[in-house]
């Protein structure tokens, strides 16, 4: 009996792989965008890895920015597959773009629907919009310092922990949100435009995160914010700072630094940190949300002040802005802070369907506990 | 008689019932019924375990007082064409457990790991490997899910862990629906766990008496539910009732989904792979049971044979429930829906009358 499975599973190994394809053969897409086309429906403009020609087998790659214009997305990659020697791969695709256009009219839904399982896209990819020709977007974020664009999305993750000013977004939010009727989008929001523009909220101009000017970078392209959806169609853009003040609510802030003007003292610096989740407490039509964070600034002579007065001013302007950044995303309809997702607890047997009616009422009140630490993390 | 049955003791049989229960548990639900209104697939697995331990004792006390040592034994004692019948429906049970976790790993191994490969090319290497552990016997078998116990549980702590910081609670909402549901639901998930207990109650001459039977099968179904039970919360609390109606191999995308790149995300193959060598072996334990109940219940000789034919059926009924598309899925739709019934019905009515059957004096 032992010899003749000895035997069968020799039988077996024969066989070997049931196919190969090889790494050589295949062109990695890092990364693919779609925008509207000019002479067709579609633009799909792909950031993709190439081994360097001359270089051993896996050793340099170089990027490359390809793009196709079609009726459907899967004409646009047929039309480029048979203009390329090796066949396109999207099992290492880490991100997709979506022009601000295309995100307005609600078609990332549709988008995302066919593509993750026909193109055999990874789950955990990261969604972002777009403004501005991806060709240019694309174009930017090539760097020699980051030919397999890898760092520049450990950075993203980086970023949105350490600073809070954007957020990082994977396809599973996004499926979740348009499948549920408890929370709107929130997606990182890139371009390579110089020109400040106001966010959904107002207040400061900003052409960058952070309220500054970038003047030389080793990318073109970078992150400028959030774009906000109701439902699956964008409504709107949050600056890095009120991105900062969303993710208080919904309890993806830990950190970030926030500058305020003081009338007394001038530009204040203050690194705020989340020292709990946030708490949200409903009685019928009314909220009241409760934000607890330690600032920390590093300014000694603010101590002639006082503490308490510097720390209920700081809290007092936030408290203001908060209501300010939900009073917008009210207007617009999208509930960014997922204040939805807090409503469906405290109606455990029922189902949901109604948040959005109930949103548009409701009134929110927001606290914040704010512990000031000076240089050092002490009280 | 050639039963390749042999003898093992409590821990083999603790560690096999444990892994047919986390198999099977988490294995063979019907997704799309099962979410329709909401998620109450955990409190179905709880009611359902309960009853399958109370049709375990029942099962237990019948075999002693009829003086059985096994299922197959008590059954043969029937009249012949009532026990032929009996086996073949309880068989049947059994097949049809090894059925269901079957069609999802086929399923999950053309979907995500052999995306270009037809599903029959998966299936002719499923065969074998189901065939020759059935054939081996309980005492292989047994001593085999010792090992592979560990190595099935450190795969369903890493699946489950990897994910605990995108858990939320409001996805588990709406708590419950109604009672109606819950009832169905519940009676739906007898289908996993009572071909547990028949398969116990069948090999219980190799075990070291029937008080271990009854030891390992209430830690087996025990440890083994507590696992699937918290792997049901995972779910529910990574997946709103909605998204679960439609995803294939949430357990697998729990660990393909995670936002960080961090080292378990490298591992979520290996979890794969490691999650169907123990779905093949509890595959091997169920069909194994079938094929013994059917020698032992018709005086057959030898017990490979059986064993190489029901392999090849429940592969081939696999290949087809999931080749055939919509059919495949109305097929298991129906199976889930009705084949509880089956299952525990005769299973029920058998151990109920057991007064009535001849004891061995």
């Amino acid at each position: 009996m032992r010899k003749l499975i000895a035997l069968l599973l020799c039988c077996l190994l024969p066989f070997g792989c049931l196919s190969t394809v090889d790494v050589g053969d295949c062109i990695y897409v890092l990364s693919f965008g779609i925008e509207r086309g000019e002479t067709y429906a579609y633009r799909i403009v792909l950031l993709a890895a190439l081994p360097e020609a001359g270089s051993e087998e896996g050793a340099t790659l170089k990027t490359e920015v390809l793009s196709a214009e079609a009726r459907t997305l899967f004409e646009a990659i047929e039309t480029l597959n048979a203009g390329l020697p090796l066949t396109l791969r999207f099992s290492r695709t880490g991100l997709i773009l979506l022009s601000e256009p295309l995100a307005r009219e609600g078609a990332l839904k549709e988008i995302l629907d066919f593509s993750l399982g026909a193109l055999d896209i990874s789950w955990n990819v990261r969604i972002m919009v777009a403004s501005g020709a991806l060709s240019e977007l694309y174009e930017g974020v090539q760097s020699d310092a980051d030919p397999a664009f890898s760092k520049t999305m450990k950075n993203i993750e980086r970023l949105a922990e350490q600073s809070g000013t954007i957020v990082d977004t994977h396809c599973r939010t996004v499926r979740e949100s348009f499948g549920t009727d408890t929370f709107d989008l929130v997606l990182p929001y890139l371009c390579s435009a110089q020109e400040p523009e106001q966010d959904a909220v107002g207040g400061e101009v900003y052409p960058k995160i952070g309220g500054a000017l970038v003047q030389k970078s080793l990318l073109e392209t970078s992150l400028i914010g959030s774009a906000v959806f109701c439902g699956d169609m964008m409504c709107g853009t949050l600056s890095g700072r009120h991105t900062q003040l969303v993710g208080m609510v919904t309890g993806e802030f830990c950190t970030g630094r926030m500058p305020f003007y003081h009338p007394d003292h001038g530009m204040l610096s203050v690194q705020l940190t989340a020292r709990r989740s946030p708490r949200i407490r409903f009685d019928q039509m009314r909220a009241s949300v409760t934000v607890t964070l330690d600032a920390e600034t590093e300014f000694p002579l603010l101590k002639t002040e006082g503490d308490e007065a510097l720390t209920d001013w700081l809290r007092t302007r936030l408290e203001a802005e908060l209501s300010e950044t939900f009073a917008a995303l009210q207007s617009l309809g999208s509930d960014a802070m997922q204040l939805g997702t807090r409503d469906v607890l405290r109606r455990p047997l029922e189902r949901e369907g109604d948040w959005k009616p109930q949103y548009e009422q409701l009134s929110v009140s927001f606290s914040v506990n704010l512990r000031l630490l000076h240089a050092g993390g002490t009280a | 008689m050639n039963d390749r049955l042999g003898r093992f003791g409590k821990r083999e049989l603790t560690a096999v019932t444990t892994l047919c229960t986390l198999l099977l548990g988490c294995f063979s639900t019907d997704e799309a019924s099962q979410f329709q209104n909401g998620n109450m697939l955990h409190y179905a697995t709880a009611i359902a375990l309960l009853l399958s331990l109370g049709l375990l004792e029942l099962g237990l006390y019948a075999l002693k007082r009829a003086h059985a040592d096994g299922l197959g034994e008590w059954i043969a004692r029937l009249p012949k064409w009532i026990a032929a019948a009996l086996s073949l429906l309880l068989s049947g049970v059994l097949v049809l457990s090894a059925v269901l976790p079957e069609v999802r790993f086929l399923r999950a191994m053309t979907d995500f790991i052999y995306i270009d490969a037809a599903p029959v090319s998966i299936a002719v290497y499923l065969l074998p490997c189901l065939a020759v552990l059935t054939m081996l016997g309980m005492e292989t078998l047994s001593r085999t899910g010792r090992v592979l116990l560990p190595i099935t549980l450190l795969a369903a702590i890493i699946g489950l862990a990897s994910d605990v910081p995108l858990y939320r609670l409001y996805r588990l909402y709406p708590l419950f629906t109604d009672v109606e549901s819950l009832l169905r639901q519940s009676a739906g998930a007898l289908l996993r766990f009572v071909p547990i207990v028949l398969l116990l109650l069948t090999v219980a001459r190799g075990a070291q008496g029937l008080d271990f039977v009854r030891s390992a099968g209430r830690t087996g179904l025990l440890l083994g539910g507590a696992i699937t039970l918290l792997a049901e919360l995972a779910l529910g609390l990574s997946y709103h009732y909605t998204e679960l109606q439609s995803l294939t191999a949430p357990l697998y995308r729990l660990m393909v989904e995670i936002d960080t790149d961090n080292a378990a995300i490298r591992l979520d193959r290996v979890v794969l792979f490691a999650w169907t060598m123990a779905g093949q072996f509890a595959a091997a334990c169920s069909v194994y049971g079938a094929s013994l109940l059917l020698v032992q219940a018709n005086g057959i000789g030898d017990v490979r044979p059986i064993a190489l034919l029901l392999s090849a059926v429940t592969v081939t009924m696999a290949l087809v429930l999931r080749e055939a598309d919509a059919m495949g899925s109305a097929i298991l739709s129906l199976l889930h829906r009705y084949g509880w019934i089956v299952a525990t019905v005769p299973t029920l009515l058998l151990f109920l009358t057991a007064r009535r059957i001849p004891c061995e004096n």
